[in-house]
């Protein structure tokens, strides 16, 4: 019998549990008649820092691992590609996106491990505790809390002030108003119980999306006997990814459903006409990010050529 | 013995110079935090605040283990000291140190491979990409300078002529 | 050897090296590092003193630390904490152990600005256990006041202890926050008549002062209002949204700066000695922390919690007896891991059974943060104590510890009001939530 570690720091429930976790040990333990068994470590029960995470990986502290390349981006330049404004829209879907580029570019962004899952998260929102946002006016001078550069820069250019905190701060921010709203994906609403505080919710137009991996030591899957190795990659790529973002847009669905059934919350999506001025102005932060990168000699424009155009 | 002192003059040096360092640092993030809390009261921010404060801490955090060790010592737990001979407790004492060295000597070493990774993962922070290698050095060498610290305190208990305390 | 017998000999280990007096964080990092090394193995052990140091040193919600010892330091080197103790002695000195009582209801008010209790031991140990010894009360009193007081931050809100606890288990971190707040009181009110009952008993431990004319006591109140006035605009700008509570520690001590050199009270020496000794004491407690840290992934790999929750749910003794042996559970496992890192390893395992059982949640919550409070003072790994210790260098830990013990007495008895009467943590959530 082998164990393969598997570590995050999110709750033992989180959705990561049902969207990656289960498919796959129960994929790896029925391939393998029960002989490759997967543990869990949630919490951050083997080593804190989110940042860390995939040093972990190839460390061998576990042996798979989830994290957000958002807190490291400048390990990601071509994968984080697909947070841009537009990017998952365009292309259908996140992890599709993500995969079309995989093999011919992005491979040299994970030294030592070898990507299990990767994905994208649904849309990024306004999480507003009580300001609602309708027009870019309404942005002005607004602390909106947000996780990366990107969303920094995002947010700044809409004339809002970007704001850097710990997600475990996010709540008493909001409810004292030292910060006005937040920028992520609806799932993260019930992940930190956002909608306890947050009364208005602005959704429409193109404000990116937050990606997710889980990566396995390279080490350690080549150091398995072959038909563990051959059931661990059976079950790696594209199909584990697709329930990653299934779920997590299942459950994004779920929580805008009942904040719309909740007579105390304002849910506001802006029709396309609406959008359009925030979205001028994203997708212009968006060609610059891009063009930037290419300055820098990566190839980011073959990256997003090939994340948005369709597999023939 | 002149040996001896000359070695615990350079280690108070080093240890005196690394806290230095850290009261800087210290000194930094207040003020890095006070000036982003009233820019941001009046609306523009200290861009990138936090990446500066969180490598900041790193150095304040390190730079003040040989001082601490100096100007106190790290806590232990003192329930038996009474128990012990004081030829015992001068034993236990220079034992903790060489322990202390040794895992402060592991930090250093790790620390600094630590760097190398970060260096290959081009890790930097997150709205500033200042990148992490750099700090990791800083930390290594710090944690190494504390590690020589208590090589010092180490022979100090073994030769020196303090005796138990 | 199986996972958990490993993780039990290291255990022992440790209780070994802390009483051969080897400095706890490195005996903790030994230990860690060598369960890491036999349960794993020794490249990834090695790196997670690397990896660990780092993230624990850097971590955003840590710099609450160092800032807030800067605060307490600075007011202290400026001679405020002085005048703040002067101003309580001469409104309550001459009551037995008033200026103790004091210490607490400052250790609430710091709690409610603070979600951190390492954070208020160091704050409140730094402003007030020398001022107290000055007035004369024992080392023992004064120190296991402050320990004790300091654990009141995870438990009145804002506090970091229930929101890992929400986090981990989806429930509402505003019902927990209010569900703190009675028995926050009455805690408070719990550890006051403790701390009357010593005064009682050991009358030399807590001596009472000589009576004030009014005059006096005036004149003391307003020497206190700058240090009064900066805890004001610390806790109104918190409560206000103008910055955070780690913010609120840099404001603090930047306005304690002002005010010292304004009123002519500090000068730049006495600044640099508040610098250094700020650095000093940041040092001793985040080692501590990342050496828990370290030493936390091989407890997870022990699987020592999922044994213990195994074995306590094949019992057969009724709800209140699970209840019972996992609160038991808890106070063991505090003796010897850090707080949030035992909610981490264990509330997988228990959440699901409290909850099977049928006890309200969010008042598992309320009861576990004190039972966490509790493993702050416990030895021998009690991190507050640690705390206490790293600004109270002279007094012998052994005595920090027999301090502690009446007030975990207190905490005893208030678990036991919780479990009696749990509308003491439900009452203000259910009347605002329904
Ligand atoms: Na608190
Ligand atoms: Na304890």
């Amino acid at each position: 019998e082998e164990h393969l570690k598997f570590a995050h720091w999110a709750a033992p429930n989180h959705t990561l549990q049902p969207a990656i976790i289960e498919p796959f040990s129960k994929a790896v333990s029925q391939a393998t008649g029960g002989e490759l068994v997967v543990d869990v470590y949630p919490g951050g029960e083997l080593g804190k820092g989110p940042a860390e995470q995939y040093i972990r990986a190839v460390k061998g502290v576990a042996d798979l691992v989830w994290g957000l390349p958002g807190y490291t981006s400048t390990q990601f330049p071509l994968s984080m590609i697909v947070e841009l404004p537009g990017v998952v829209d365009e292309a259908g879907s996140g992890y599709d996106a993500i995969w079309r580029a995989y093999d011919d570019y992005l491979t040299g962004e994970y030294p030592g491990t070898v990507p299990i899952a990767l994905w994208a998260a649904e849309p990024n929102l306004l999480i507003m505790g009580s300001k609602s946002v309708r027009t870019l006016n309404d942005m002005a001078g607004l602390k909106i809390r947000v996780s990366g550069e990107v969303a920094g820069k995002l947010i700044e250019a809409l004339g809002a002030t970007p704001v850097q905190m710990p997600a475990t701060e996010m709540y008493t921010a909001l409810q004292t108003g030292l910060i006005d709203g937040v920028l992520t994906g609806a799932s993260a609403i019930r992940d930190f119980r956002l909608d306890e505080i947050a009364n208005v919710y602005v959704q429409g137009p193109q404000l990116g999306n937050i990606s997710f991996y889980v990566v396995m030591n390279e080490k350690k899957l080549n150091g398995l006997p072959e038909n563990m190795r051959a059931a661990v990659l059976a079950e790696a790529g594209p199909a584990l990814s697709k329930s990653g973002e299934d779920n997590w847009n299942r459950v994004a669905e779920e929580v805008l459903a009942e904040l719309e059934a909740n007579p105390n919350k304002t849910v506001i999506t802006l029709n396309p006409e609406e959008s359009a001025p925030f979205d001028a102005i994203t997708l212009k932060v968006r060609d610059e990010a891009i063009a930037d990168l290419d300055a820098k000699g990566l190839p980011a424009s073959k990256v997003l050529s090939a994340m948005t155009t369709a597999a023939q | 013995m002149t040996m001896l002192r000359f070695f615990a003059k350079g280690a108070d040096l080093l240890a005196g110079a690394a806290a230095i360092l850290a009261g800087i640092s210290l000194l930094f993030i207040t003020a890095v935090i006070l000036i982003d809390v009233i820019g941001r009261y009046f609306g523009s921010p200290f861009y990138g605040a936090r990446d500066l404060v969180q490598m900041a801490a790193v150095i304040v955090v390190f730079g003040g283990m040989a001082y601490a060790d100096r100007n106190g010592g790290h806590i232990q737990v003192d329930i038996l000291e009474q128990v012990f001979s004081p030829g015992l407790n001068r034993v236990l004492t220079a034992a903790g140190y060489m322990i202390g060295a040794v895992v402060f000597a592991l930090i250093g070493w790790n620390m600094w491979a630590a760097a190398e990774m970060s260096a290959l993962l081009n890790m930097s922070t997150n709205l500033l990409n200042l990148p992490r290698g750099p700090f990791e050095q800083i930390t290594s060498i710090l944690a190494w300078a504390t590690a020589l610290c208590l090589v010092e305190r180490v022979l100090d208990r073994v030769f020196g002529a303090k005796g138990a305390k | 050897m199986s996972g958990v017998g490993i993780g039990v000999a290291g255990l022992a280990v440790l209780f070994v090296l802390l009483a051969l007096r080897v400095p706890v964080a490195f005996a903790m990092f030994l230990v860690g590092l060598g369960g890491m090394a036999i349960l794993n193995d020794l490249p990834s052990a090695l790196s997670l003193l690397a990896s660990e140091s780092f993230s624990v040193a850097s971590s955003a919600e840590l710099i609450i630390i160092p800032m807030f010892i800067l605060m307490g330091n600075v007011a202290t080197e400026s001679g405020m904490s002085r005048k703040l103790y002067d101003s309580a002695y001469a409104w309550i000195g001459s009551i037995r152990g008033g200026l103790a009582s004091a210490t607490i209801l400052g250790c609430a008010g710091f709690a409610a600005l603070s979600g951190s209790s390492v954070a208020s031991a160091l704050t409140m140990g730094r402003v007030s256990l020398s001022q107290m010894n000055r007035f004369g009360y024992s080392h023992r009193l004064s120190t296991g006041a402050v320990a004790a007081g300091g654990t009141l931050g995870i438990l009145i809100p804002p506090s970091t202890g229930f929101v890992i606890y929400a986090i981990l288990t989806r429930e509402s971190i505003g019902r927990l926050f209010m569900a703190g707040i009675l028995p926050g009181i009455m805690l408070v009110a719990l550890f006051v008549l403790t701390i009357w009952l010593i005064a009682i008993f050991r009358p030399a431990d807590a001596p009472a002062g000589e009576r004030t004319t009014w005059r006096q006591k005036w004149q003391a109140t307003i020497g206190a209002a700058p240090i009064t006035l900066i805890v004001i605009l610390t806790i109104g700008g918190i409560y206000l949204g103008v910055f955070s509570p780690v913010e609120a520690a840099a404001v603090g001590a930047g306005l304690s700066v002002l005010f010292g050199f304004t009123l002519g009270e500090m000068t730049v020496s006495k600044l640099a000695s508040a610098v250094m000794d700020t650095v000093a004491t940041s040092s001793t407690v985040l080692l501590i922390l990342i050496a828990a840290s370290v030493m936390g992934p091989f407890l997870a790999l022990s699987h020592i919690p999922a044994a213990v929750g195994d074995f306590l749910t094949g019992l057969d003794i009724g709800r209140y007896g699970v209840l019972m042996l996992i609160l038991l559970s808890y106070l063991v496992l505090g003796c010897f891991l850090e707080g949030f890192a035992m909610l981490v390893l264990t509330m997988p395992i228990f959440f699901p059974v409290i909850v099977s059982l049928g006890f309200d949640p969010i008042w598992f919550g309320v009861v576990v943060v004190l039972t966490l409070e509790m493993g702050l003072i416990t030895p021998p790994v009690g991190i507050n104590v640690f705390i206490v210790k790293s600004v109270a260098r002279d007094v012998a830990l052994i005595d920090i510890f027999r301090g502690v013990f009446p007030f975990l007495l207190a905490m005893l008895a208030a678990v036991a009001l919780l479990i009696l009467f749990p509308s003491i943590a439900l009452l203000i959530p259910q009347t605002m939530f329904g």
